[in-house]
């Protein structure tokens, strides 16, 4: 319910909508499944990007380039995503909730919060995050973990991420009070094969801090090391130790450090046992 | 600005604001069939089709979808035709409030549009979007199958009225006759029945199914405002000063009230009949507020947002008091004192001064010398949670003045006459000046057996004199309704070697925090149901509810049997064990019998003397029997897997039939010119289908068809009175009334037939729609009906009747769980649950399992994943469907009900209840089957991950 808001604007292309996102009290809207709901006493004006062409798909060389308006109905119907990690964002989105908020929610709103278990995947994967900015600050290309350094400037806009596309194999875990709940941790584990050894490794975890995280003491474990057991085990005791996970109705501190360590595990052995002969 | 809609292929174009959702501009706009139920999009009722995909509407903006194709379910008959998925929603109980039906429709139609062949789990994941709290989501999967293969023409024999299998008669109990009687050999000897027992479509599908306006909400009065409330930030605070002059100001406010504004009166928000066993602790408005979401001021004003608007400036200055969550400390001395006001009044052990809202001490025999005598005794605490109902269907009132100055109060209530005769002194009008009406309500589950708005919008309307709607917010919902009683239970229990129980004590500290409404009656039941299922000369029962600053628990389906039975199923489970006892043996030798008497039922009453009950009938072998075979109980001790282990687990349960002695329902009936006839009842069809229970009951006894009973319910101007729909009773209790009214009008009619075939009344038969002479001649009811009102003698065949009743028959049930459990996570998997009932007779079986199936939906969640969490200054911090979290479509275990039909001589051709007693099984037979699988015992309730993993982990 928004209680002052005023003007309502659908512009037709970025610079305008980023000017407008300028004036004090605009807020941008994506598919609005967040925004809308909730008493709202702040906003002025909101910003519908939805006339701004930024629904599209397309496959680059090395990517699969997503527009930040797309939905995630729509990018769950996109044939590409069996090619990204052995089908784990599909999986991810899935987890992201029912038809109905799928078919309004978009790419761009899921990387600020909402979707966790999509923007864990995401940065397991190394998606890159482009950024649109008003005219004398420009475009900016960045990772899903700097994404929070410029969610507070004002008129900056999600444009689209880009999803690297490569044989990766990868492995996805969490646990939850009932299996569409969101997750009291989440883990997904990402990295390339070479021969026996694992290497580009990637583990992402959702519940052990504020935002997604990545564990990195848990993939230098792993980085250019043969996935044995003991390995394994070693990667899991490191993502463990580094975490101090907060505490909620999901889990406390002490639990969620236990799951890092479990799931961490499984998540790894997982992508690991998908490694072929090479 | 105006944006155009094409609706259902028409072509709309309304005048929008940039804020209204476009919830709003359908509802606005006619398309009474998209509900609000959350505002956030997670209940998934106001789904509507948009450019084809199915979508929420409360979380979206009419300008975010200008010019776009929208389908709602009003769009879907074609020239009176029900579409196929319509059809096969209203033949079975897919349907039972029907609040979410049109948006199940609407997303099961999404997907058939582009899956014709859809698999199971492809409907699951399509209704997944949808909370139904009513059906277990069985049945609505089931019809959207069957509608799936209709649009294929794959149906043998399309349209042909699915009868559900799952009901057994029980041996040597003449279930397969019956009788309206009160005697027993009459329950064996009746010729076999026609209407009851049938699985008849509801009488109220079809417009639900279409979505037509039958709720609170869809209707529209000129002038009317939009109430909003004030609620405290606070758990325990005095009002010291509060300004609402700047409030007051704002264009477009018409009243703003405060504890200033409106006389102190005491009552309880519990609707329980008079003298309500509650205690009177409660104000409109009061200048102390118990709880975080304690009503502090109400605004009525010309739009929602204005309303709001105007809560913000009200200037409120607190003075905080030390607050108060946990009942043992509040119970101490020293503690703070939430109710030190002086007009307060209670009973039942009553005392505010030491936070004590009810004590109850019940006991039979001497537990001490049944302990003493015992080979072994076992004694555990156990601790279950507090919970909510969450209808999909908030708490709603539209309050407006009519023609002759009565105040008409519209309102989704289980209970609308005790809201009457409860807010009248509130509102310092008499009874009779009000006249509360009950539309279709969207559920309710005990929450709306409470009076929490209906008041405040009569307040609003009488200063106004205008109507006003006050509708809570989902949000508010969970802050400020009511819900289950949060327990902690201390459980002793003697044994002999041999498995013979020799002494039973249950010692309860029940938590209801600000307010006390059925404080005393709910955990009555506990004792009563709970600590009554087993045989044993020794048995104690002993509770004290303490007041605390949670906000209040009341009235929730099951009404402290869940609380009660997670205790002692679990409990009795560790008893077995310690005597080596299979757990289904042991409670198969010590559980009642037929012929038994209830343990504790004088003993205990609903907050006044009990009256002693025999069983009549127990079904509970069978019902043991049919579950141990299909959940493979014999099979429970396969190996399982090093991380993820499988187990069986079992529960019995036992409640009540109505509260005897005290439960009252009234019915009448009049015959029309076309032999139809009208059916005016008290009872409260919340969703469970009584409207169609009550119409099969006449139309049994009348020879007719249910569709010839034209049923309404209820009204307080024209409807007899009817304590309402809770405590299980309204196919008993107002079925009984019924059944009388329609036996008193059958007797009417033979008596002009008798004299239009000049043969005597006792001779004649009411069949199909004729009345019968031996010798074959006959009238049509038609021919009665026109003689009696227009011809000869004329009279309206007409009778009222009243059912009351000191016998209170229980149901029983056995309740099965085969559950996974993840021993390194904690994570817990249901993967199928069997619940067998003895319901007595089963008048509409569709209907009957479908209370089972959406009872055990709850009590699923009651035992794995709901629970009301809150921080450390008592403030909700989940108050929303996405940390609050129910079972959804998708995530459903496979679940299994079944009927073991038994006669009883009490009720209307041998009903017993079935509402309640689907909520008490679960839990214990999910914990007991974690300890099948692990050897861990649970003894807190959710069992959450990280509950169960501490377990395993402190076992270590």
């Amino acid at each position: 319910m928004f209680l002052r808001m005023q003007a309502f604007e659908r512009p037709t292309d970025l610079a305008e909508a980023l000017r407008l996102l300028a004036r004090p009290g605009y807020r941008p809207l994506g598919g609005g499944t967040a925004a809308v709901g909730p008493v709202d006493a702040e906003t002025a004006g909101l910003v519908d990007l939805s006339g701004l062409g930024l629904q599209y798909s397309r496959m680059e060389h090395d990517g699969l380039v997503l527009g930040a308006m797309m939905t995630l109905g729509d990018l769950l119907g996109l044939p590409e995503l069996l090619l990204i990690g052995g089908g784990v964002l599909g999986k991810a989105v899935e987890r992201t909730g029912p038809p109905t908020l799928l078919n309004r929610a978009t790419m761009g709103g899921s990387l600020v919060g909402g979707a966790p278990d999509l923007a864990t995947a995401l940065l397991a994967l190394g998606a890159q995050v482009t950024l649109a900015r008003l005219d004398a600050a420009g475009q900016v290309v960045c990772e899903m973990s700097d994404l929070e350094r410029y969610e507070a400037e004002p008129a900056t806009l999600i444009e689209s991420v880009r999803i690297p596309v490569k044989p990766v194999l990868t492995g996805y875990e969490r646990v939850a009070r009932t299996p569409r709940d969101l997750p009291a941790v989440a883990v997904v584990a990402a990295m390339e094969q070479d021969g026996q050894f694992v290497q580009n490794v990637r583990i992402a975890a959702y519940g052990l801090a504020p935002a997604p995280i990545r564990l990195k003491a848990a993939e230098e474990e792993l980085e250019d090391a043969a996935p044995i057991e003991a390995v394994i085990q070693r990667a899991a005791e490191a993502a463990a130790a580094m975490v101090t996970p907060p505490a909620d109705l999901r889990g406390s501190s002490e639990y969620r450090r236990h799951l890092a360590r479990v799931l961490t595990r499984r998540a790894v052995e997982a992508a690991a046992g998908r490694m072929g002969r090479m | 600005m105006r944006i155009e809609l094409k609706i259902n292929g028409r072509r709309f174009t309304p005048e929008v604001a940039p804020q209204e959702t476009l919830l709003t501009v359908l509802r606005r706009e006619g398309f009474y069939s998209v509900k609000h139920g959350c505002d956030t999009g997670e209940c998934g009722a106001c789904t509507v089709l948009i450019n084809g995909k199915p979508t929420t509407t409360c979380n979206l903006l009419a300008m975010q979808v200008a010019g776009a194709a929208v389908e709602t379910v009003e769009g879907l008959e074609e020239s009176g035709e029900l579409h196929p998925l319509q059809e096969r929603f209203a033949q079975t109980a897919a349907v039972q409030c029907g609040f979410c039906t049109p948006a199940m429709i609407m997303a099961a139609k999404a997907l058939l549009d582009e899956n014709p062949t859809p698999t199971e789990a492809e409907v699951r994941r399509a209704l997944s979007s949808t909370i139904c709290r009513c059906t277990g989501y069985k049945q609505p999967v089931e019809a959207v199958l069957r509608a799936a293969a209709d649009l294929r023409g794959e149906s043998a024999g399309a349209g042909a009225e699915p009868q559900p299998e799952g009901v057994t008669p029980a041996e040597g109990t003449g279930a397969g006759g019956g009788a309206p009687s009160h005697d027993p050999a009459a329950v064996l000897t009746r010729t076999p029945l026609k209407v009851v027992g049938k699985s008849v479509r509801k009488v109220d599908n079809n417009k639900l199914v279409t979505g037509r306006p039958a709720f609170t909400d869809d209707i529209e009065h000129r002038g009317m405002l939009h109430a909003r409330l004030l609620l405290s930030p606070h758990a325990h605070a005095l009002i010291k000063r509060i300004d609402a002059s700047k409030a007051r100001a704002l264009p477009g406010v018409h009243a703003v009230l405060t504890h200033q504004d409106i006389p102190r009166v005491s009552f309880t928000t519990a609707g329980q009949t008079w003298p309500e066993p509650s205690p009177y602790d409660t104000r409109s408005l009061d200048n102390k507020v118990r709880f975080v979401g304690d009503r502090v001021a109400a605004v009525a004003a010309e739009t929602p947002e204005i309303a709001e608007e105007a809560l913000r400036l009200i200037e409120v200055e607190y003075e905080l008091l030390p607050a108060i969550f946990d009942p043992e400390e509040a119970l101490k001395p020293g503690a703070p004192i939430i109710h030190d006001e002086p007009d307060c009044t209670g009973i039942g052990g009553y005392d505010a001064t030491k936070n004590i809202a009810a004590e109850i001490h019940a006991q039979v025999g001497n537990v001490e010398q049944g302990l003493a005598e015992a080979d072994i005794v076992i004694q555990r605490t156990y601790k279950v949670p507090q919970v909510q109902q969450t209808p999909i269907e908030t708490h709603i009132c539209i309050t407006r003045l009519d023609e002759n100055n009565r105040l008409e109060v519209r309102t989704s209530t289980q209970v609308p006459f005790h809201v009457r005769r409860i807010i009248a002194p509130v509102l310092g009008l008499r009874p009779s000046q009000i006249r509360v009406i009950k539309p279709r309500i969207g559920g309710g589950f005990g929450v709306k057996q409470e009076i929490l708005i209906e008041d405040i919008a009569g307040h609003l309307t009488l200063k106004t004199r205008r109507p006003v709607k006050l509708e809570l917010t989902r949000e508010e919902e969970f802050r400020a309704s009511r819900s289950r009683h949060p327990q902690i239970l201390r459980m002793r229990t003697g044994v002999k070697r041999d498995g013979t129980l020799t002494a039973h004590e249950m010692v309860v500290v029940a938590n209801t925090g600000g307010y006390g409404s059925h404080a005393l009656t709910v955990q009555s039941n506990t004792g009563s149901k709970a600590m009554a299922l087993y045989n044993c000369p020794n048995i104690r029962f002993d509770c004290k509810t303490a007041y605390t600053n949670l906000p209040p628990a009341g009235a929730f389906r099951g009404y402290g049997g869940p609380q009660g039975f997670f205790a002692v199923e679990c409990h009795l489970d560790e008893v077995a064990n310690a005597v080596g006892m299979d757990p289904l043996a042991f409670r198969l030798k010590n559980c009642l019998k037929t012929g038994d008497i209830h343990p504790l039922a004088a003993a205990l009453g609903e907050g006044r003397e009990g009256f002693e009950q025999r069983i009549e009938s127990c079904g509970l072998p069978e019902c043991a029997e049919f579950g141990k075979t299909e959940i493979k109980w014999d099979d429970m001790h396969v190996p399982s897997g090093l991380t993820k282990r499988r187990g069986l687990g079992v529960a019995f349960a036992m409640h009540g039939t109505a509260i005897p002695g005290v439960d009252m329902g009234a019915a009448s009936i009049k015959m029309n010119d076309d032999g139809s006839f009208n059916l005016l009842v008290g009872a409260t069809d919340l969703g469970t289908g009584s409207d169609t229970i009550m119409a099969q009951l006449a139309a049994e006894v009348l020879g007719i068809k249910p569709e010839e009973v034209l049923v309404y319910s209820s009204d307080t101007d024209m409807t007899p009175f009817d304590t309402g729909a809770y405590a299980s009773s309204t196919t008993y209790i107002s079925g009984g009334a019924v059944v009388r009214a329609a036996e008193d009008v059958a007797g009417q009619i033979q008596a002009v037939a008798g004299a239009m075939l000049d043969v005597p009344a006792d001779d004649l038969e009411l069949r199909d729609g004729r009345v019968y002479a031996n010798d074959g001649s006959s009238v049509t009811l038609s021919e009665v009906a026109l003689r009696s009102l227009h011809q000869h003698d004329q009279h309206q065949i007409a009778a009222i009747a009243s059912k009351m009743s000191y016998d209170s028959p229980p149901p029983f049930a056995a309740t099965f769980a085969d559950v996974e459990v993840d021993v390194e996570t904690g994570e817990v998997q249901v993967k199928k649950l069997v619940m067998s009932v003895d319901a007595g007779r089963i008048v509409n079986p569709a209907l009957a399992l479908g209370q089972i199936e959406g009872g055990m939906t709850q009590a699923l969640g009651y035992a794995v994943s709901e629970e009301m969490v809150y921080d450390e200054k008592g403030l909700m911090v989940n108050p929303n469907f996405r940390d609050y979290r129910v079972f959804l479509a998708d995530e459903m275990p496979e679940i299994v009900a079944h009927l073991v039909e038994t006669a009883d001589p009490f009720g209307p051709y041998g009903v017993k209840a079935v509402a309640e007693i689907p909520m008490d099984g679960v839990a214990p037979a999910v914990a007991n089957a974690i300890y099948a699988a692990t050897g861990v015992r649970m003894y807190e309730i959710p069992l959450t991950p990280e509950r169960v993993w501490k377990a395993l982990h402190q076992k270590e």
